[in-house]
């Protein structure tokens, strides 16, 4: 019931920010801010960094507010221009490198740990990996996008996708065992 | 405690993150905003523009349509003004004429038969003065003008007829006095002394013959003035009415674009 409201309201605000009223806009930036903030955290380096890919990102969402429709979740939507304005901004800073080449072991085990990690602990971890495997890590692992998105979304091929994810993983573990956070029991 | 598979762990802290954007957040989007904005008009801005453009236009050719329509009639008052001021002067000049040929009969009673020539001589002078007064007069017309403007609308749309018939009224008018100077003349032939009795009775023929024409001719201009007021009254209403629509669809518009924006 709360869901069905709160979806009622986004679209008495959608229609009323598409036609520029600012105070439906800042509504909806108000509303959606904090979180898109996260999802831009995941690819920038710092918060500064994030809220400025934020503010761009919602400039675009403003201003093709009219492109979205009714039938897709708004929220998605967002969270789908955040995603390629923070790609875009690292292609800009030349940081997505990624070196063509097929997969190397794609038959991974998962990695376990043995106690919960602090959301700044995974962020760390996260941030100290180099720009074109953390771009596919987060993709694949935390956005959930396939290895055909990625490659797409990226301009690169599924195999590089998979190759830079194999390389993420493994640099997580290896961090992760120097911290001796890895969980080697029985699973 | 049984171990965490750290992919599904990473995702599910990552999945409700929030962070706090900065305090001038809002702020800098709305200036990114408004300097986009400023570029790329919303469409129903234009719209609001034309319409305004539209409605300044049609007001303004109301006002010069209707200034040429004041000109036009301003025109006309000027024309018309001397004919009248002639007409109040010619009554003017009959009066004192009258009390001339009634002086000079008090005269001829008491001592002699009457110098016409001295007569005619005085009524020039009497002339002369009535053009003095006729400054004084022109300002009384002109402070008339506007009472008289009404009955004046409808010669305005025949000028050239009104003045002949002015100018055919000033030839009756010296016809008249010219028929009682010929019957005074008429009666001094045929007796030395004419009575003031006589010539009294002339004159009253002569001014009830005048005033009777001048009642008959202010009756007809009263018709035409009437049927004048009238059409000034339609068109002045609707015109209002015209004004009223417009004023009614700029509040609507304006209330529209009022409420759009809240």
């Amino acid at each position: 019931m709360k869901l069905i409201s709160l979806h009622k309201n986004y679209n008495k605000l959608i229609a009323k920010a598409v036609k520029g009223n600012r105070r439906a806009q800042q509504e909806l930036f108000e509303l959606f801010a904090p979180k898109m903030m996260g999802v831009c955290r995941k690819y920038m380096k710092n918060n500064d960094l994030a809220e400025e890919v934020m503010l761009t990102g919602f400039l675009k969402v403003f201003t093709n507010l009219e492109t979205f429709n009714d039938l897709g979740s708004f929220e998605g939507w967002i969270r789908r221009i955040m995603v390629n304005e923070s790609i875009s901004q690292l292609r800009k800073e030349k940081k997505l490198r990624f070196e063509d080449e097929t997969a190397l072991d794609t038959q991974e085990h998962a990695t376990y740990i043995e106690s919960k990690l602090e959301v700044d602990e995974i962020q760390n971890l996260i941030d100290a990996l180099p720009a074109g495997y953390k771009t596919v890590f987060v993709l694949y692992v935390i956005e959930g996008y396939k290895h055909s998105e990625i490659a797409e979304l990226l301009h690169i091929t599924e195999g590089t996708s998979k190759s830079q994810l194999s390389k993420a993983r493994k640099m997580l573990q290896t961090r992760l065992t120097q911290e001796n956070k890895i969980s080697y029991g029985t699973h | 405690m049984a171990p965490i598979k750290l992919e599904d762990h990473i995702r599910e802290e990552f999945e409700e993150r929030e962070i706090a954007p900065s305090a001038g957040a809002w702020d800098k989007l709305e200036a990114q905003l408004d300097k986009e904005q400023g570029k790329k008009r919303p469409l129903f801005i234009w719209y609001a523009i034309a319409a305004s453009i539209v409605g300044i236009v049609f007001i303004a050719s109301q006002f010069f349509f209707n200034e040429d329509a004041t000109a036009k009639q301003q025109l006309v008052d000027v024309k018309i003004k001397t004919p009248i001021i002639k007409e109040v002067l010619t009554s003017e000049i009959l009066k004192t004429e009258t009390q001339l040929v009634n002086e000079t009969q008090v005269q001829e009673s008491k001592v002699a038969p009457v110098n016409m020539e001295q007569a005619q001589r005085s009524s020039i002078a009497t002339l002369e003065k009535n053009k003095s007064q006729k400054v004084q007069k022109e300002e009384i017309a002109v402070n008339n003008a506007n009472e008289v403007r009404l009955a004046v609308q409808e010669r305005a749309n025949l000028p050239i007829e009104h003045i002949s018939e002015v100018i055919n009224k000033e030839m009756e008018l010296s016809s008249k006095v010219d028929e009682v100077v010929a019957a005074v003349h008429k009666m001094q032939e045929e007796r030395s002394m004419v009575s003031a009795a006589e010539i009294d009775a002339l004159l009253r023929n002569a001014q009830r013959d005048l005033a009777t024409d001048r009642i008959l001719n202010e009756i007809k201009i009263d018709a035409t003035a009437l049927l004048e007021d009238i059409e000034f009254e339609l068109e002045k209403s609707f015109r209002d009415k015209v004004f009223d629509a417009l004023g009614d669809n700029f509040s609507k518009i304006r209330t529209a674009v009022v409420e759009r924006n809240n």
